[in-house]
């Protein structure tokens, strides 16, 4: 609330700040209230404090309410004000209430308080002080004279008391240092020439305590040999232009004790206004200790420098560099050779660090010097690195440094320079920091690598796999370390392993092997293993290190080739065309059966260039040539050459090789081929002989014709027209057999001997002549001398010669040419007959032929020639430039080449070579020809032959090869070929997959001992023995479901359609398989699945059958109480009997027998029942006694006898010996044969019981002559239940009894079996061992 | 008229022994261990009374029974079940036999039972 400055009471006017603050302080809130309601006398007290400049504060009331001054205020500092104002003093001053609460409750007793000088201490700017005031404390009287508060007037006097102290302070450190210095003090008066001092003064110069000294007697004191210059000193200080001052170090010597003191006097001289001096007063100070340490000094740095001097030369020869760097700047006092080498410069004395290396400012070694320099405590280097110029390139070059920087100090232990000493460690460093990155770079490698790394101890103890390691084998480092990783190795390699293993712990040597080591998958892959000691410089095993590269995809295509390589052998090894393969360098390594068998030659006889043995000779240079070409360009050889037979004689060949080569198109090897042309080429010869021969005729016909030509005879005529005078030549005499002249010629005499029929022909033709007046030709026929006719050329023109008009011209006689012509014509007929035979001839061979003139080269081609191009026969003129463009650009080169060859030697170079026909057909041509006409116009006669379906093939073998590889490595089932003796011929990767057995392993051997379980291999070799005898094939050409064994010995459900083939009369047999166990298996998880379906059925059905099972046992009882009650009946029926007859003494006999049969006969039933169902449960007892044989039999025969009236028994044998067996069963087995006997033989009087000793053993026979049974009865009466229908109704009874004798015998190891013969009877045999 | 018992049963001491005690006490008895056409047995032997054995070659004893009981001139002829089987009783009563006689049999019993239905014919022994 802001206080209205009209309303503001009297008392409260003025007082600067404090009065603003006491007028605007909200007072109604504190115990004073409003200004307007205070006591009078407390007005009266503000007012005046606020009026005063002293400090001055009230506090009113027994609260000590406050209110203040602007003087005050200083007192409150800056923590008490204004917050002091209108609260309580307790409270502002309650640091110090205790000590002036007292007084404050005093002054309100009315008794007021005053100090100076009072200390209190005081919390008033942040911290205790101690503050010293002047106050005075002073009741404030209310109107009735009670105290109602405490004015309090205040002065600090805290600087005051401060300052008095300090200044008391300093006077007493004054003479303290007076005294403390030992200063002599003097006040010379220059006008007397008497000084005054002070006691130490005159105790120095030994004078006596007088005021006043004579100056004389003090230098009269002085050493000699100072007094003169003290003396002037004085003298000149005394002059007003010496400024009065005075400064000098002289010696005095006591005058009693003669103790000799250098003193330092220093003194000034007063000077009037007249520049005279009035004054010269000053100290004296013994500086005797001073002189003589700095002369000490002075010795010792001579000293010094000697020691540095002797240390610098032994330092100039130091191994290290050593540096004295000199005060703060570290100046170069010193340096030796070897730190200018390790600077790399020239160190010049005197100059600074920084300067001499300014490319260290930036690298902290001024930061260094410093602290060596203030601290005194020297640094040591280790591997300090530095980056120091280069003084070649200029370049910043890393070094590392180790060495001391040593303060060297003076007497007082000052550092005044500093030793450096350093030696370059560079080198070890690098060494070191390289030997740790390359540890770290092989952690980091060995970690990051895909390789398993491993390391181990000299010992061999492995103590290291990376994480690669760790990760492909799944295992821990725990349980690989020591031994443990040997079970990641292959079984069948771990022994090799270990073997090279510890061979290499003991040499010392690398060693590398290749092995199988399992993933985590638990699949094993093949690994190149490389171990490598690690040695130190004295070649100590320090460790080994180890990797392994997995190389299984290499393996893999390794064995891929392998495998193929076999495929390709087996393949050709079944064709019927030399196959060879040789090396990229050319040499030949294999050949196939046939080319072994074709030659007559052996491998070894072939091998790498023992081929060339068997080719032709002419053809050797030029198969060379190419073979050499081929091997150089990688091209393809073919080439056509005779090669020797095993009959020793050459045929012709064609041979193709192909380079076979990787996906880097680098060659890895050579397939060859050849194909046996020896026909087509001898067909072709034949060709080329006939076109010779008749070329040869033509020739000599022309030769004929033209020798004709030159030997007919010419004679000349001229015929004058005017006058019709005509002449002869004497060779137109000769030419019609006349002497020349030998007759006068006319018109009328030529005429004569023409040819009558001629005659017109000639008349007219002449006629003609002379009109055309032009040259003509005219044939007819002259008579001769002789009177036979000639043939006549006569030829004529019309020659006009002034005026006359003449018809000259010959005669010739053509007669023979005539004739010639004609046989010419015949012969052309011929020709043409023989060139359609020749051109059908080379259009069935394939063969077309040419004629080519060297010299000219002009070509003629045949028609077939044409067609072999696909042109139309003469389609085009024939050039060589023409044929070149028919040639394959790749064989350009080596057709152009050759023909130049041909040209120049005259030698055909019969290379094969490719053309693309007119309609984009690529065709193998191969051109051969022999030279025929003069030699200085060479013809070419010669075939061009269509090889294209050789070399087809030859090529298609190669392709079929690489075919059959694809399909057999890529084929989804396993394919394994087999010849007729089971063994293996190939063996594809997924058959490799199927067994576990790589083809290498198996191919060769015998595939029923490889795949076919042992129980089988006898039915396999069966099956393939019936099949080669009689091709009956059980198995051929179906899928069946075997089973096989794979290479660990587990047999396996395999299906396998098994396919025949023929090859060279040999049989093959191609199997696709695959394995079923999978399918299988889903077969049998369907069918329980299924029966868990039909559980319910099942169990229902089970319930049928043990409800069956209880309806049989139900019908067993019903039929076994039928049977045993029968006799029982009879027994008790007779009993009965017996029992009403009594008295019959007669019958009484025979009813006890009956009864008594029928009693037996039930015991017996009830026994047999009980006995078949022990049987059954396998519960029948034996008791196994030693007895006689014989006896026991005779013994049985007796009984049963006695039983039977109507049957003898006969026995013949006997075995009395001892045979060890249940006696009653055996009785038992007898008694049921005997009773059989004479049961199924009920019209016969007797039974034949034979016992017989056979090889081990003694056999027994009951033998009746009753009904008997049929052989279909025969192997089921041992079975239990069995009776033989026919007899059923005479002969009753369970027909248990066989089934428990059998049982018996059987037990005794014996057998039992039957003969018998309807009507006729039956044989019971059964036999024991003995 | 001594009566006349004709007797099927395949088990010839079974006969033999029904014989003897039939014969001491005055009957004829006729046996046959066959039954193949028992019309003609009956019309060849003219029984007063027959038994019946139910396991009895050919045609067996069920069948046979059915035969007699089905025939005009057979049917009041009266026919005894003979067997040792357990449920006579049953049987007797779905064959319409007039009667049974169970193995094994006291001879009083027998007797009884076949004068039981021979009783007209007893007066006279």
């Amino acid at each position: 609330m802001k206080v209205n400055e009209k309303m503001i009471p009297a008392f409260l006017t003025g007082g600067g700040k404090m009065g603003e603050l006491i007028r605007s302080f909200n007072w109604s809130a504190t115990v004073l209230g409003s200004p307007a309601t205070w006591p009078q006398s407390l007005r009266i007290a503000v007012s005046i404090m606020l009026n005063s400049p002293f400090g001055m504060y009230i506090a009113w009331g027994n609260d000590y309410i406050q209110l203040y001054n602007d003087g005050y205020r200083p007192i409150l500092g800056t923590t008490k004000h204004p917050q002091a104002l209108g609260i309580s003093t307790r409270q502002t001053f309650a640091e110090i209430w205790s000590t002036i609460g007292p007084m404050f409750e005093g002054v309100m007793q009315g008794t007021p308080v005053g100090f100076t000088d009072f200390t209190l201490q005081l919390d008033r700017n942040g911290f205790m002080e101690d503050c010293v005031f002047d106050f005075s404390y002073s009741p404030i009287r209310l109107q009735d004279g009670e105290v109602g508060g405490v004015l309090v007037t205040v002065i600090e006097t805290t600087e005051k008391v401060k300052a008095a102290k300090a200044l008391k302070e300093s006077e007493q450190q004054l003479q303290f240092a007076i005294e403390a210095t030992e200063l002599g003090t003097w006040d010379l008066n220059p006008v007397t020439n008497k000084f005054r001092g002070n006691n130490r003064l005159k105790e120095w110069f030994g004078l006596l305590a007088h005021d006043e000294i004579e100056l004389p007697l003090a230098l009269a004191v002085i050493a000699d040999e100072d007094r003169d210059r003290v003396t002037a000193a004085i003298q000149a200080t005394l002059q007003f232009s010496s400024r009065g001052l005075y400064d000098i170090i002289f010696t005095i010597i006591h005058p009693q004790t003669k103790k000799e003191r250098i003193v330092r006097a220093k003194g000034r001289t007063s000077f009037n206004e007249q520049a005279v001096a009035y004054r010269f007063n000053g100290t004296l100070q013994d500086v005797t200790e001073e002189i003589i340490s700095r002369r000490l000094l002075i010795a010792s740095e001579k000293q010094l420098r000697n020691e540095r001097k002797v240390l610098h030369n032994s330092f100039m020869n130091a191994p290290a560099g050593i540096a004295i760097l000199n005060g703060k700047t570290y100046m170069y006092e010193f340096v030796n050779a070897e730190y200018e080498k390790l600077a790399g410069r020239k160190i010049t004395l005197g100059k600074t660090v920084q300067e001499q290396f300014p490319e260290m400012e930036q690298q902290g070694i001024i930061d260094i010097l410093d602290k060596v320099f203030l601290t005194g405590e020297p640094f040591i280097a280790n591997e300090y690195p530095a980056k120091l110029t280069n003084p070649i390139d200029g370049k910043l070059v890393l070094g590392f440094y180790n060495g001391v920087i040593q303060p060297l100090k003076d007497e007082k232990g000052n550092t005044i320079s500093l030793l450096s000493y350093s030696v370059e460690v560079t080198s070890q460093v690098e060494a070191r920091k390289q030997i740790e990155e390359s540890e770290a770079k092989f952690k980091m490698l060995s970690e990051n690598i895909p390789h398993m790394v491993w390391t181990a101890t000299p010992d061999g103890a492995k103590n290291l796999f990376n994480q690669y390691f760790i990760d492909y084998t799944g295992l821990s480092f725990e349980e690989l370390k020591g031994d443990g990783w040997q079970v990641i190795i292959y079984p069948d390699d771990l022994e090799n392993e270990l073997k090279q293993w510890h061979q290499a712990l003991t040499t010392g040597e690398d060693f590398k092997i290749e092995k199988r080591i399992r993933n985590h998958n638990g699949t094993y892959r093949w690994h190149l293993s490389h171990s490598l000691a690690q040695k130190d410089n004295q070649g100590n095993i320090t460790g080994w290190i180890g990797t392994n590269t997995d190389i299984d995809d290499q393996k893999q295509a390794e064995e891929k080739i392998r495998e193929s390589e076999s495929k390709f052998r087996t393949l050709s090894e079944t064709i019927p065309i030399m196959v060879w393969t040789a090396a990229p360098d050319g040499k030949k390594n294999f050949f196939n059966q046939y080319f072994l068998d074709y030659t007559g030659l052996s491998f070894e006889e072939l091998k790498d260039d023992g081929i060339l043995k068997i080719i032709f000779p002419d053809d050797l240079e030029k198969d060379l040539q190419l073979w050499r070409h081929a091997l150089n360009t990688g091209e393809d050889f073919i080439m056509e050459k005779r090669i020797r037979r095993h009959d020793g004689t050459y045929r012709w060949h064609v041979s193709h090789a192909m380079a076979q080569k990787d996906s880097y198109g680098n060659i890895i090897g050579w397939i060859g081929s050849s194909t046996e042309i020896d026909e087509q080429k001898k067909f072709a010869e034949e060709l080329e002989a006939k076109v010779q021969e008749r070329t040869y005729q033509l020739h000599i016909q022309n030769e004929t014709f033209k020798q004709a030509e030159e030997s007919s005879m010419q004679g000349s005529y001229s015929f004058n027209l005017t006058t019709g005078e005509l002449s002869y030549s004497d060779n137109l005499f000769r030419l019609i057999g006349y002497q020349p002249n030998e007759f006068e010629i006319s018109q009328m005499e030529f005429f004569k001997r023409v040819h009558p029929d001629d005659r017109k022909y000639v008349e007219n033709a002449t006629q003609k002549v002379l009109q055309s007046k032009s040259s003509d030709e005219w044939h007819y026929r002259m008579k001769t001398k002789a009177g036979t006719f000639i043939n006549i050329k006569g030829t004529g023109r019309v020659i006009e010669s002034g005026d006359e008009k003449l018809l000259v011209g010959t005669l010739q006689d053509v007669t023979d040419i005539a004739l010639k012509q004609k046989e010419i014509e015949t012969v052309n007929e011929q020709l043409q007959l023989q060139n359609q035979t020749f051109e059908q001839a080379e259009s069935i061979a394939k063969f077309g032929s040419y004629k080519w003139n060297i010299a000219t080269g002009a070509l003629e081609y045949s028609d077939n020639l044409f067609r072999l191009l696909d042109c139309e026969p003469q389609e085009f003129t024939p050039s060589i430039e023409k044929f070149l463009t028919f040639v394959h650009p790749d064989d350009l080169q080596q057709v152009i080449s050759n023909s130049k060859e041909t040209m120049i030697t005259g030698r055909l170079v019969e290379t094969p070579y490719r053309i693309i026909s007119k309609t984009g057909t690529i065709k193998y041509f191969r051109s051969s020809g022999n030279f025929s006409g003069e030699a200085v116009n060479p013809l070419l006669i010669g075939t061009v032959q269509d090889i294209s379906k050789d070399v087809a093939a030859a090529e298609e073998l190669v392709e079929k090869e690489n075919y059959l590889n694809q399909i057999i490595s890529n084929a989804p089932d396993a394919v394994i070929v087999i010849n007729e003796k089971s063994i293996i011929n190939l063996w594809n990767a997924k058959t490799e997959q199927i067994f576990g057995w790589k083809a290498a392993e198996v191919v060769g051997l015998n595939l029923t001992d490889i795949i076919v379980p042992t129980q089988h291999r006898q039915a396999h070799q069966d099956g393939m023995q019936r099949f080669l005898k009689t091709g009956e094939a059980r198995i051929l050409n179906k899928t069946l479901e075997l089973t096989a064994l794979n290479k660990k010995g587990k047999e396996f459900p395999i299906s396998i359609t098994i396919s025949q083939a023929t090859q060279q009369g040999k049989k093959l047999f191609i199997a696709f398989l695959r394995d079923i166990t999978f399918e299988k298996r889903t077969i049998e998880l369907a069918i329980s699945n299924r029966s868990l379906i039909k559980a319910n059925a099942e169990l229902e059905a089970a319930q049928k059958l043990s409800e069956e099972l209880l309806k049989q046992r139900d019908e067993f009882i019903s039929i076994a109480s039928h049977e045993m009650k029968t006799p029982l009946t009879t027994a008790k029926g007779y009993i009965e009997l017996l029992l009403l007859t009594l008295s019959e003494e007669n019958q009484t006999t025979l009813y006890a027998t009956k009864a008594n049969q029928a009693v037996e006969r039930l015991h017996n039933l009830v026994s047999e029942l009980l006995d078949a169902s022990k049987i059954q449960n396998g519960q029948l007892n034996y008791t196994i006694t030693t007895f006689d044989f014989n006896k026991m039999v005779d013994e049985t025969i007796e009984e049963i006898q006695y039983s039977t009236k109507t049957h003898r028994i006969q026995k013949t044998g006997c075995y009395s010996q001892q045979i060890t067996g249940d006696r009653g069963r055996l009785q038992q087995v007898l008694i049921n044969l005997l009773s059989n006997a004479i049961k199924y033989s009920p019209n016969a009087d007797k039974v034949l019981v034979k016992i017989e000793q056979l090889d081990g053993k003694i056999q027994v026979s009951v033998q009746d002559f009753g009904v008997g049974m049929s052989g279909g009865h025969l192997n089921k009466i041992f079975d239990r239940y069995y009776r033989v229908q026919e007899h059923a109704i005479h002969f009753q009874g369970l027909g248990i009894g066989l089934y428990i004798s059998y049982n018996i015998i059987e037990r005794h190891n014996g057998t039992m079996f039957a003969e018998s013969e309807p009507e006729k009877g039956s044989t019971f045999y059964f036999t024991l061992p003995v | 008229m001594r009566q006349k018992i004709l007797i099927y049963d395949d088990n010839e001491e079974i006969l033999l022994l029904c014989k003897a005690i039939l014969g001491k006490f005055g009957f004829m008895v006729e046996t046959l261990s066959r039954c193949e056409n028992i019309l003609n047995d009956i019309k060849s032997i003219q029984p007063h009374l027959i038994l019946m054995d139910l396991w009895i070659p050919e045609i067996g004893g069920e069948k046979a029974i059915g035969i007699v009981k089905q025939n005009e001139a057979t049917k009041n002829i009266p026919i005894l079940i003979f067997s040792a089987n357990a449920d006579i009783k049953e049987i007797c009563t779905t064959l319409n036999a007039d009667g049974y006689v169970e193995k094994p049999f006291t001879i009083n019993s027998f007797i009884e039972t076949i004068k039981k239905y021979t009783s007209d014919k007893i007066l006279e022994v």
